[in-house]
């Protein structure tokens, strides 16, 4: 789940847990109606960002406290803690304090507390939040190799698009508490169903252009400024009935404007002459800040030729 | 508790001498032994032998060693075997007991005097030479948290805190009822604000990965001399209380942060009467209904902002006029007009205030 803060990711992993309240609606776990059951008997596990361990105790303790709280077998609970230790690759730290483990080892210590549960749905909670930007991309590789290893159902909360881009399987993107869009991770950025999803997911950001659509014999314009560009006949078809001289929002990705030669030789009509306000050198790519009549646009300079995607509103 | 502490130190001991060794207290209960099939056997001499020994003694195949309360023997310790080196087992064994039994007391004490301090349960002129007594600061900073369960009291709850804060003689967790439980916690003087409210998100957070149990965290403010925690304890009480009027939706609520609601908190209910029937003097604010009162909020969330508002609302502009509009006649309030604003703002929370009929601490 990805959205901005306050859009009710949290809100929504605490009610799958049984933390808060259902207002509203059903919630089914494996076609069982859980609503009205407590927290504890969901079969869930919940970790968060705030992961906090208890300082005196080895991490073989921190991991096997909750089960030690469920009167579990102690030979049970040294055989679920050695396994999440080896999932985790924590076997060599299992008998150290958590104060000498580094930050996506206390994490992995977290996220082992979950494991050694065995719950059918692991939630989590902005889980990487708190660490550096490098463990982070590190630590969801790590998740992901997790989830792969146990086969369960991860749900995982995040504000960060990159986070869930990566890790995620099914996306559901969220924003003020509703639901705007459920996709795979590509069919999210090929194919977003509103300008919400297409602005939040990709990095650097879709350019948004507020054009008007014209027809000149058969061909479909768009007209912003001083600039038209010529759509493409497939694209020129979806606007063709009941767009005409309407406004619409034109959704171009950074990655799909082109000046190769070739390229502007193949669609003369979509060629824009544009000012480079900035240009920002980050190793494989370049982000360039361009001006067309005052009109702010980013471009990413990309190896790969694609044709222009358009996305209307 | 002290058998428990007495066993664990048995247990370790009997690892290094082979011998069988054990604690007995001054009625001859074995309370401790290194066959812990013989705890809780009686031994009907030692009470006489108690009476009339001072020092180590031996008898029967074993080595006894008294280990003094103050002048009062209050348990023996005894090793197997009557030779020298019995007699240095037994020494080391009565120094380790003697010594946790200190640090057990002391501890226990210590935590004793502070709930005391909290629940107003001592003189306050004997806070001061009590805590000198328990060799606890007088001045440290400390604030004090108080942790509501929701269904209940787990009682694996007050465990998991204990165990998140297990700093000796500077964190204090207790149980006060079945739903309630208080933490005090030394905290740095420089510690920000939002520190605090960092500590309270992993407590809630912690006994929800742990316990899967949801919790509400007050908090009062930091004071800095031990006779002040009541005051502390006292506020993050209030804080919950009040918090569950106006921040349901908050699960962590501090004494600084109440605001109004804490005013209105301190009101007679029966002047918070007058107040709502003098506001509403041409209708009842029971008038309006859900759509109406979601539409006030919104205003309010947006600062009086009407674009911005009907934008949230997926209303047009002129809706929300109107909306506005209908308001004023029923309540005679515009709320565009800021004192109007502010009137009917606090008039809702007064009426919340009411209707949750709240306990006053």
């Amino acid at each position: 789940m990805v959205g901005p803060s306050g859009c009710g990711k949290s809100t929504t992993l605490r009610m799958i847990a049984g933390l808060e309240e259902i207002t509203q609606g059903e919630l089914y776990i494996d076609d069982k109606l859980v609503n009205e059951i407590e927290a504890r008997d969901r079969d869930v596990a919940i970790v968060f960002q705030n992961y906090a361990l208890y300082p005196e105790m080895t991490v073989f303790d921190n991991m096997a406290f909750g089960l030690k709280m469920q009167k579990i077998y102690k030979d049970e609970i040294e055989k679920r803690v050695y396994e999440a230790a080896k999932i985790l690759d924590m076997n060599d730290f299992l008998y150290k304090k958590p104060n000498i483990l580094s930050s996506d080892k206390q994490q992995k210590v977290a996220i082992g507390r979950a494991i050694v549960r065995q719950p059918k749905i692991f939630l989590m909670d902005e889980l990487l939040s708190n660490l550096d930007a490098h463990l982070r991309v590190q630590m969801r590789t790590e998740i992901g190799r997790i989830h792969r290893m146990l086969q369960k159902t991860f749900i995982y909360g995040t504000h960060d698009q990159a986070e869930a881009m990566a890790m995620g399987t099914r996306v559901v993107v969220m924003r003020d508490g509703i639901i705007q869009q459920i996709d795979t991770p590509q069919g999210l950025y090929e194919k977003p169903r509103n300008m919400f999803v297409a602005g939040f997911i990709g990095s650097p950001q879709m350019n948004f252009i507020t054009a008007k659509v014209k027809k000149k014999g058969n061909e479909i314009y768009l007209i912003f400024g001083e600039n038209a560009i010529k759509l493409p006949p497939a694209k020129a078809k979806r606007l063709e009935d009941g767009y005409v001289d309407k406004e619409v929002v034109l959704g171009i990705r950074p990655e799909n404007l082109h000046n190769e030669e070739a390229f502007l030789a193949l669609m003369p009509e979509s060629v824009l002459e544009a000012k480079i306000d900035i240009a920002e050198m980050l190793g494989a790519d370049t982000f360039l800040y361009m001006r067309i009549n005052d009109i702010k646009k980013k471009k990413e300079m990309y190896k790969h030729y694609t044709f222009p995607s358009f996305f209307f509103v | 508790m002290t058998s428990r502490l007495f066993q664990n130190i048995v247990h370790q001991m009997k690892d290094v001498i082979d011998r069988e060794l054990g604690v007995i207290d001054d009625t001859g209960l074995i309370v401790a032994c290194s066959d812990t099939m013989k705890n809780g056997e009686q031994i009907e001499e030692i009470p006489d032998m108690i009476e009339s020994t001072q020092d180590i003694l031996v008898y029967n195949g074993f080595t006894f060693q008294p280990v003094y309360d103050e002048t009062k023997i209050e348990y023996m310790v005894f090793v197997a075997g009557e030779d020298e080196i019995a007699k240095k087992y037994a020494s080391i064994l009565a120094i380790s007991i003697d010594n946790i039994k200190q640090y057990y007391d002391e501890k226990y004490d210590k935590a004793t005097f502070v709930k005391n301090v909290i629940l107003d349960n001592i003189l306050p002129g004997d806070i001061s030479v009590k805590a000198k007594e328990l060799h606890l600061p007088l001045e440290a900073h400390r604030v004090v948290f108080f942790i509501r369960t929701f269904d209940g009291n787990d009682v694996y709850v007050h465990d998991t805190i204990q165990n998140l804060f297990p700093a000796r003689n500077k964190d204090f967790v207790f149980v006060i009822d079945k739903h309630n439980i208080a933490l005090i916690k030394e905290v740095k003087s420089d510690l920000e604000h939002k520190e605090l409210e960092q500590i309270a998100k992993t407590i809630v957070d912690t006994l929800a990965t742990e316990l899967l149990v949801k919790v509400y965290v007050g908090i009062g403010t930091v004071v800095n001399h031990i006779r002040d925690l009541a005051k502390s304890y006292k506020e993050a009480r209030v804080a919950l209380e009040v918090g569950k009027v106006f921040e349901t939706e908050n699960y962590i609520i501090s004494y600084d942060n109440l605001g109004i609601g804490r005013l209105i908190y301190q009101l007679p209910t029966t002047l918070c009467e007058l107040f709502l029937a003098e506001v509403f003097k041409k209708g009842s604010i029971d008038d309006l209904d859900e759509e109406t009162l979601q539409t006030i909020n919104k205003f309010f969330e947006n600062n009086l902002n009407v674009s911005e508002t009907s934008r949230q609302l997926y209303v047009h502009r002129n809706t929300l006029v109107y909306r506005l509009d209908k308001i004023q006649k029923i309540t005679g309030l515009d709320l565009r007009v800021f004192d109007h604003a502010i009137i009917f703002k606090v008039a809702m929370m007064v009426k919340r205030y009411l209707d949750s009929n709240p306990i006053k601490i």
